[in-house]
Parts: C-alpha cells; structure tokens; sequence
C-alpha cells in the first residue's frame, strides 16, 4: 500500500519538532550524563528524519531516469541540427571552390590567348 | 572567336557578381522583417555559462550534503568509541546510483545549453574563414589573369571582388542562422515543456539536503561537545583549543553551508524562470531575457565562490 504523502509530511514535521526541541535541551542541560542520553536520543531521531530524507528523494529517481532519456533526445536533435549546419558551411566552401575553378579555366584560355 | 566567347565569360562572371549582391541583400530583407535580435547568439552563451555554473553548484551540493553525513556518523562512533579495533561503517545519504543519475541530468541540461549556444555561434565562424580564403583567392586570380594577362584590363575590379565575397558570406550566415534559429527553437521549445518539471525536482532535493545539512551539522556539534567532554582530562592544551575552536567553526559553517544550498536552489529556480523566456532571443525584445540571465549568473556565482572556497580548505 503506497505511503499517504500528506501523513508522511506531517509526521516528519512532528519528528523534526522533537528534534529540535532535544537540540535546544541538549545545548541546556548541565549534567553530561543527562546532555549524553538527548544526544543518543536526538541521534536516533536524526537516523529516522535522515531516512524520511531519502525516501522523498528517492521518490524522483524514476522522474529524472525519463528525464534523462528526454534531454539525451533533445540534444541529439542539436548534434543533428549542427552537423547539417556544418554541411552548409562545407557547401559554400564547394560553391568557392567551383567560382576558382571557373576562374582558373578563364585564365588558362587567357594564357592561350597570349 | 575565342575573343567572343571570353568576353561573354566575362559579362556572365559581372551577371553572377550582381545576383550573388543581389540574393543576399532580399535576404538581409527578410532578417529585417524577422525582428531577430543580433543578440540572440551572446544571450544564449551568457544563458550557458550561467547553465554550467549553476549545475555545477548543484552537483557540488550533493557532495556537501554526503561530507557532513559522513561526519554526523563518524561524531557518532567517535563518542561512542570505548577503545578496541574501530571498524566504524558508514552509508551515503544518497546511493552512487541516485547521485550518478543526478549527476547525469545536470551534465544533460549542460550539454544542451552549451550546444544551444555552439550552434549560434561556430558555424558562422568557421564560414568566415571560408569566405576569407575565397576573397583572397578571387583577388590573386584576379591580379594574375585578369590584370596581367587578360585584355589588359580590369574586367572584375577589386571592389567587385569584396562586394561578391561579401555577397557570399552575406548569404551563407542567412543560411546557417536561419538554420541555426530554427534548430534552437524547436529545441528549447521541446526543453521549455520540461525544464520546470526538472527544476521542480531539483529544488525537491535542495529542500531535503537542506533540512539534512542542518540536522547533520547539528548532530556533528553535539558529539563534537561530548567528545571534548569525556576526553577534556585527557586531552593536550593546544588539543583542546583546537576542539572549541572547531566547535566554534562548526556553528557558522553550518549557516554558510545552509544560506549555500538556499543560493543554489534560489539560482535552479531563476534558471528555470530564464529557459522559459529564451525563445525571446529571437526577438528584438530581449530585455527581460538579458536581465533574467544576469540574476542566475549572479546567483550561481555567489555560491560558487562558497563551494570554491570548501574545496580550497579540503
């Protein structure tokens, strides 16, 4: 059964509330055998907020596995995109070389000429 | 004869010369009437600096997050250390695969803006050089034959020569940034449909981070305290003032790694405000566009400096 959101919001925020109540106590309390059982306490308490942590997290992966697959296609297109591009550049490079063909053919009929 | 026939090569070489002048000068039209902004090539560069600098923050934010569950833990057993073998194991907040697919999206998003902006600037580059050499090669040609050797006279003056080179090169940048354009459109309008879903996750994650960050950095003073506690006694004088001086550290580093984290996921959310005007690029109005990029570069270099200086210290 998946996990009310809703409920699991709430109820870290409670933990987190104790969390930082015991932070505030620890930092208070003037017996160290009493500041080290908060500590233990708060510790324990961190272990839990840091698993709730990693489920909300942990939520996204599938999300950002697609995502990744749909930027990878997006940047394919721009790879394509400018190869195509460069082909163009190529071609105007050709259509030069083509126009000092031509003109090398006028300046071997010249020389003839002479 | 001959005669004849060169001296219609060359009226049709003058005709060529007026249709290459001709072509590219319609095209300039049509530029015009477009409204693309000359712009548009410098914002979408400024927007992929700012891309790769933000996601770089946010890829060294996940290793300020790991660093400090790293170090709750290890404060952890160090505490509870009664002497005997310390074979202490530790977990990663995130697994290396979670981190990795992260670390792969963010690479994503910067290889598309710098793609974006390698399409708007290279080519045209690259077909300058070619249109260069085409110059000079139709200027040698023309002192060598038409100077020297042919009738004795100029039939295609220099200025010609500029004017047709000038033509073609006119006329490939229509080309290519019409092609260019057209691909980055399509492409950031594709992005533009997702890029607030890609954010929103990413900022997702900065929410948690930060809320572990700040419990792990608490838990670190705490066991940092009751360490320098229970060894106190057993501890050197300079040992000692290195532990309250790392206690003290400890209290605003927590605030400087904290207000890093809000800075980065502050940038992630004006990046996605900045992607979904892009396509302004190509319109003469890019005022808001230009401003919106400013405010991520700002942002993502504030913070930057901050996983700069961690890294420094490291």
């Amino acid at each position: 059964m998946p996990l009310d959101q809703a409920v699991l919001t709430d109820f870290k925020s409670l933990l987190q509330q104790v969390y930082d109540g015991l932070n505030e106590d620890f930092w208070t309390a003037e017996d160290p055998t009493v500041a080290a059982s908060i500590d233990e306490l708060a510790n324990s308490i961190n272990a839990a907020l840091t698993a709730l942590n990693q489920l909300g997290m942990g939520q996204d992966d599938a999300a950002l596995q697609d995502i990744k697959g749909q930027i990878a296609d997006i940047n394919k297109q721009l790879q394509d995109a400018k190869k195509k591009i460069e082909a163009t550049v190529k071609d105007f490079a050709e259509a030069a070389q083509v126009a000092g063909l031509i003109d090398k053919a006028i300046e071997l009929g010249a020389k003839l000429m002479k | 004869m001959i005669m004849d026939v060169l001296k219609n090569i060359r009226c049709a070489w003058r005709r060529s010369i007026r249709l290459a002048i001709l072509a590219p000068l319609c095209s300039m039209m049509v530029i015009s009437n477009g409204c693309v902004s000359k712009d548009a090539a410098k914002d979408i560069a400024n927007f992929s600096s700012a891309v790769a600098l933000t996601t770089s923050n946010s890829a060294s934010a996940y290793q300020l997050v790991e660093h400090e569950r790293f170090e709750a833990q290890f404060s952890e057993k160090l505490v509870n250390y009664e002497g005997g073998l310390f074979k202490p194991s530790f977990s990663p907040f995130l697994t290396p695969a979670q981190i990795r697919l992260r670390l792969e999206v963010l690479d994503g998003l910067k290889t598309y803006a710098s793609r974006l902006s390698g399409l708007m600037k290279n080519p045209q580059t690259n077909l300058d050089n070619d249109t260069t050499k085409l110059a000079g090669n139709l200027n040698k040609i023309n002192q060598d034959l038409v100077q020297d050797s042919f009738l004795n006279v100029s039939s295609v003056s220099s200025n010609d020569i500029v004017i047709f080179t000038a033509g073609v090169n006119a006329l490939g940048h229509w080309i290519v940034t019409l092609q260019a354009q057209k691909a980055c459109k399509e492409a950031i309008t594709n992005m533009q449909a997702r890029m607030p879903g890609i954010c929103g996750i990413f900022e997702k994650d900065l929410d948690f981070m930060r809320n572990q960050l700040a419990n792990d950095f608490d838990e670190v003073q705490r066991n940092s305290a009751l360490y320098l506690q229970a060894n106190f006694h057993k501890l050197e004088p300079f040992e000692v003032r290195a532990e309250l001086e790392r206690l003290i550290t400890l209290a605003n580093a927590k605030k400087t790694a904290d207000d890093a984290l809000a800075g980065t996921k502050e940038s992630v959310e004006k990046l996605a405000a900045a992607h979904q005007t892009l396509d302004r690029a190509f319109t003469k109005d890019t005022k808001r566009l230009s401003s919106l990029i400013n405010a991520v570069s700002e942002e993502a270099r504030t913070v930057s400096s901050y996983y700069n200086s961690l890294r420094t210290n490291n």
